[in-house]
């Protein structure tokens, strides 16, 4: 009887929270479109393939020779030719307006020096301006003039390249063999948004009631402070695990991401890290007077926790007081677990200790926003 | 305009930012903030990437192949293991993000004069890391080679081939800071002028203070102005800031005029502003235009070319750049701090954003002055 009439205030609390949500439809739209429009532009312009970057190539040698090496340089899709410029200070000023990004100088002995069997040297200038693209079109320029010159001296000796000695790199890409970004992405979104929805959202409902001056006519109702969390906290669980569900379902069937671990695992650690955020909001709610406040203090969590955690950026090393920092961030568990369940597939045996830090933080933030939760309350 | 008119609420603005220090702090401390951190995470360079080896050869030769992965500073080996399955553990762990496994007759297969394969495995969840591990691997790989066919047919040829020798501009050590933080400045400006302005505009009239002064003789014009005035004054500040804070701190060199660098910021916010405007006509609430705010930002941040190359894009996302500011500003503060170039490689990207403050001046105007009256 008593739990029965519990679940019914609790219940009242929950449908209340709900038309709050469903008035204000501008806010509930945005929220749930937002992971779409994130996805889907994360999906298609976050690629770092080197393709098509633009080049120009200043041949000094007009030879049959340098049309063959610049022929090797467009069968690569990694190239387009856009330019040929006819002195030196034509392709730097291509360089500087940023109308190509790689230009290669063939020089005037290069068919010579060939003929006469020596190394023809070609010199190449890289825009260097975004190194993560520089490191590899370099890469890519040296090897096309490598295996060029490889292929030139085969000849020559009319051997072909199965008789030449040589290292062979085989490239087994795990986890994510295609490199695709959108596989790196979709836990990266699930992550961000299952910790704004759920701390924000709930530290705003919160802390508005009392803005408002409504948190006191709440405290004459006979509804108990757990009943008021649980029925306050409910609406915003729920609206999480749709989004949450919204950005799986569209990595799967629009961009064919697989997930390689166990489904009940995901749902799991979802489940636990929807909590943890949740006490957090807590925490913030009881801590923050008005509504920015509360904004001010999630964002001081949010934006650390997005930088640090690895989620959205490739963190190799940091600093040891941000690494600290990051340590006590729910988001940098969670990363490790999503990614290592959905992507590598690996379950308890390896993530275990994730999966207690993070219960951890989760217990000691619900107890003490709950102690204080009370006493703000009475 | 009348100017008596203009200065009054003028200083009305300025004691209300003068009030409220909590804001006025926050405009000044959160940038930095922000910048500081992206520094260390979003500018890191991809480098020291962690590796294990796995020599099954155990021979001069082999040990040769790893030697070139430990002078290069891509790769950081931090396991040396026995068996392909530490490898995959490592792995599975997330303790490395790639494992070298040399073949037991690598040496032996080498000095018969055929082809051996060495196997990498490489843990793609990261595909910024995975791309760059791959290509530095490739190259080691394929420079390795092109020694043994020099050393093997070295008597039989004296030199031959094709030797690049390639040069890097712009930013010789391919330093990620230097491609970042000019970015950054773009994007923290962007985001902090249009909060300051839409703060100042929707908070009068959320607390319906607007209709006061819609009563009072102003003109909407003056009104406009005065109001706006102040706030670019402060995101002028927060923009400085930002620009000596993120160079200086992360010590990128900044190779063409620092004149010419502020005159692009100015010209940017100017630019922004009909946008921020615009964005405070059309919301209701501060709430509101924050959130479209966060709307706005986000697809530029991504459509510009900030972090990722616009040539890997799809044509209509490439197209769809075109029209987001940043994308332009971006290539400006790259070309005057990076690159050092004057002001004539930039004359289409003035234009652009000059287009684009233009109409959004226009259309803040008239939607402006329709919820005035």
């Amino acid at each position: 009887m008593e739990l029965m009439t519990s679940l019914e205030r609790t219940w009242a609390i929950i449908r209340k929270e709900f038309i709050h949500a469903g008035r204000d439809p501008r806010t509930l739209v945005i929220t749930i479109v937002m992971p779409i429009l994130l996805l889907m532009l994360l999906g298609y312009t976050t690629s770092l393939d080197i393709e098509g970057v633009p080049m120009a190539i200043y041949d000094q040698s007009k030879s049959a020779e340098s049309r063959r090496l610049i022929e090797a340089y467009q069968v690569t899709d990694s190239f387009t030719l856009n330019y040929s410029p006819q002195s030196y200070s034509d392709l730097r000023r291509l360089m500087d307006s940023g109308q190509i990004q790689v230009g290669l100088i063939i020089p005037p002995e290069y068919a010579s020096e060939l003929a006469a069997g020596r190394t023809a040297r070609v010199s190449c200038v890289i825009d260097g301006s975004n190194p993560t693209i520089g490191s590899q079109v370099l890469a890519i320029v040296t090897m096309v003039g490598q295996s060029h010159g490889i292929q030139i001296i085969q000849e020559k000796l009319g051997v072909s390249v199965a008789q030449l000695p040589g290292i062979d790199a085989r490239m087994r890409v795990w986890y994510n063999p295609k490199l695709d970004n959108i596989n790196f992405m979709v836990p990266a979104i699930i992550g961000m948004i299952l910790q704004m929805t759920c701390s924000a959202l709930t530290a705003g409902a919160i802390v508005g009631e009392r803005e408002r001056g409504t948190m006191e006519q709440l405290n004459v109702t006979p509804i108990r402070s757990l009943e008021l969390i649980v029925g306050k906290a409910v609406p915003y669980l729920v609206i999480a695990t749709l989004i949450g569900a919204e950005i799986l379902i569209i990595g799967v069937f629009w961009f064919g991401m697989e997930i390689h671990g166990s489904m009940a695992l995901l749902i799991g650690f979802c489940i636990l890290f929807m909590l943890t955020s949740l006490a957090w909001g807590l925490f913030v709610s009881v801590i923050a007077k008005t509504r920015q406040q509360a904004q001010m203090l999630n964002m001081l969590i949010m934006l650390p926790s997005q930088m640090l955690s690895g989620m959205m950026f490739p963190i190799l090393s940091l600093p040891v007081v941000l690494q600290y920092l990051a340590a006590l961030m729910p988001l940098t568990y969670f990363t490790r677990m999503i990614r290592g369940v959905i992507l590598k597939g690996v379950g308890l045996e390896i993530l275990w200790s994730d999966i207690g830090v993070l219960a951890v933080i989760c217990i000691v933030l619900m107890v003490v926003a709950g102690a204080r939760f009370k006493k703000t309350l009475e | 305009m009348n100017l008596r008119r203009l200065w009054a609420i003028l200083r009305k603005e300025f004691i209300h930012i003068v009030r409220d220090t909590r804001t006025v702090t926050i405009v000044f401390i959160m940038p930095l903030i922000q910048m500081i951190l992206m520094g260390y995470t979003v500018l890191s360079d991809i480098k020291n990437i962690p590796i294990a080896i796995c020599d099954l050869s155990q021979s001069v030769t082999s040990r040769d192949f790893v030697a070139a992965f430990r002078t290069t500073d891509v790769f950081d080996i931090r396991y040396t293991v026995s068996n392909e399955r530490e490898v995959v553990h490592l792995l599975d762990e997330g303790e490395i993000r790639m494992g070298v496994v040399i073949p037991p007759d690598y040496a032996e297969t080498l000095a018969r004069g055929e082809r051996v394969q060495v196997a990498f495995y490489l843990d793609g969840t990261d595909p910024m890391v995975g791309q760059v591990a791959m290509s530095s691997a490739e190259l080691i790989a394929q420079s390795k080679s092109t020694e043994v066919v020099r050393r093997s047919l070295g008597r039989a040829l004296s030199g031959g081939g094709v030797e690049v020798r390639p040069r890097v501009w712009y930013n010789p050590d391919l330093t990620q800071a230097n491609f970042t933080i000019p970015a950054m400045v773009g994007m923290v400006m962007q985001s902090f002028m249009t909060q300051l302005v839409v703060g100042a505009i929707v908070r009068e009239r959320e607390m319906g203070t607007m209709e006061q002064l819609i009563a009072t003789p102003l003109r909407g014009l003056e009104l406009m102005v005065g109001k706006i005035t102040p706030y670019i004054g402060l995101a002028g500040l927060t923009a400085l800031e930002i620009l000596v804070a993120g160079l200086f701190w992360f010590g990128v060199p900044i190779k063409g005029s620092f004149l010419l660098l502020i005159l692009y910021c100015l010209f940017f916010l100017a630019a922004m502003l009909g946008w921020a405007v615009l964005i405070s006509a059309v919301a209701r609430t501060e709430q509101e235009a924050r959130m479209m705010n966060l709307f706005i930002m986000l697809p530029s941040m991504f459509l510009s070319g900030m972090f990722f190359p616009r040539t890997s894009m799809p044509p209509f996302l490439q197209a769809a750049g075109e029209v987001v500011p940043l994308t332009h500003f971006m290539i400006m503060i790259r070309a005057v701090v990076l690159k050092g170039v004057g002001i004539d490689m930039v004359v289409p990207q003035i234009v652009g954003l000059t287009v684009f403050g233009v109409v959004s001046m226009l259309l803040a105007a008239r939607s402006f002055r329709h919820k005035l009256t």
